[in-house]
């Protein structure tokens, strides 16, 4: 249903009531009805299976970070078939606090419903609030571009930046417990969703840095491992302990 | 005339099922909290130029975004500004653009970062004079 009224235009989704009247009288309701575009299909590598949460990639062991930092190359990744609204394909560097749900972290993404990656930003302060969510318009661009997040030493504030644009930022000194790790990792949200990269076409996340002093300087980190969690993702090194590539395999 | 009164009637219990109402739908409060967001009612007639339908801009909302079957979705004119948007030179993207701000509710939009917290509001940023959608957040 589409109705405008003032400066609000309200689309309620239909009732049992609705939907009886709209069975006697069909012509009616279609002038009424709402149906917006559809999404491309494309196709995905296997059928939806449930939610759950997957990774792939790397973090960083106990180093207390001040920012992470990545070249990430664009890889549009299928999403399982069966359209489940909680699939979801995302590449992404992350910071995390020292208590759960601490976190903050920029790279792109795909959910379900949407066609594209789009690049985007994201916080939470911990258990008990709601996540913060932004994701620009324009799609991922091909080739790579530079997504990371780091910590302002003067003011407190955690900030999220994709190709030189910032995009969301938290005070985390009144906001996170103490102690803080990176994260370089593809995530996806069904079994069956694709992480960016396929075998021939890897996604490359590259020139992976962090800070971990309160010089600011972006460094190499130490002691990476890269790993996978399902059988269906890999990783591996093009230059080990700064150069990660993701696929589905 | 007998099936112009039959039609007539069902369209009049059609118009009575639906919810009709002035006020934005219960669970979209009018005003919003997201970090560095500002936003303000708008009337079009102050304008110089025309906007683009309410209709068209979710239309352009959901060829962006195509939301799960079952969403509420209200569109609401107003300019916004925000904050925590800015090009490299760290000038802000949006300021004071008229904008359809487009509220889908009543779904679940998940987190990403090794947490299962969902939020229920997804809100995508229309441009009122072009229909161009320019961004999407959720807080809630």
């Amino acid at each position: 249903m589409l109705l405008e009224s003032g400066g609000w235009l309200v689309i309620r989704s239909r009732t049992p009531r609705s939907l009886l009247v709209t069975a006697i009288g069909v012509a009616a309701s279609l002038v009424f009805t709402y149906a917006g575009p559809s999404v491309p299909v494309v196709r995905a590598a296997a059928n939806c299976s449930g939610q759950t949460f997957e990774f792939d990639g790397t973090d960083p062991p106990g180093q207390h970070n001040y920012g992470v930092k990545a070249t990430i190359e664009k890889r549009t990744p299928s999403l399982c078939i069966g359209g489940a609204a909680w699939s979801d394909s995302s590449l992404w560097v992350m910071t995390t606090g020292g208590c759960d749900e601490e976190y903050i972290q920029s790279g792109y993404g795909r959910h379900s419903g949407e066609a594209d990656v789009y690049p985007f930003a994201q916080y939470d302060i911990g258990v008990g609030n709601n996540f913060v969510h932004k994701q620009l318009a324009n799609p991922v661009p091909a080739g790579s571009k530079v997504y990371y997040v780091k910590y302002n030493f003067s003011t407190g504030v955690f900030s999220a930046y994709y190709d030189g644009q910032f995009l969301l930022g938290v005070n985390v000194d009144t906001n996170w417990c103490t102690g803080r790790e990176s994260q370089y990792e593809a995530e996806v949200h069904d079994g069956g969703d694709d992480v960016p990269g396929t075998a021939a076409n890897k996604a490359s996340v590259d020139n992976m840095l962090v800070v971990t002093s309160h010089s600011g300087v972006w460094v190499a980190p130490q002691g990476l491992t890269a790993s996978s969690t399902s059988a269906r993702y890999d990783v591996d090194w093009a230059a080990n302990q700064t150069h990660m590539r993701v696929w589905t395999k | 005339m007998k099936q112009l009164i039959v039609l007539g009637g069902l369209l009049l219990v059609l118009l009575a099922a639906s919810s009709v109402s002035a006020e934005p739908p219960e669970g979209i409060p009018p005003d919003f909290a997201m970090p560095g967001i500002r936003v303000q009612a708008l009337d079009a007639s102050t304008l110089d130029v025309p906007t683009v339908a309410s209709g068209k801009a979710v239309d352009a909302a959901r060829g962006h975004w195509q939301w799960p079957e079952g969403a509420q979705v209200a569109a609401r004119l107003v300019t916004l500004s925000d904050d925590q948007w800015q090009d490299p030179a760290g000038r802000p993207v949006l300021r004071d653009r008229p904008v359809w701000l487009v509220t889908v509710t009543q779904i679940e939009f998940h987190a990403r970062g090794r947490t299962d917290d969902v939020n229920h509001e997804v809100n995508l940023v229309v441009d009122a004079l072009t229909g161009e959608v320019l961004e999407l957040f959720s807080y809630r």
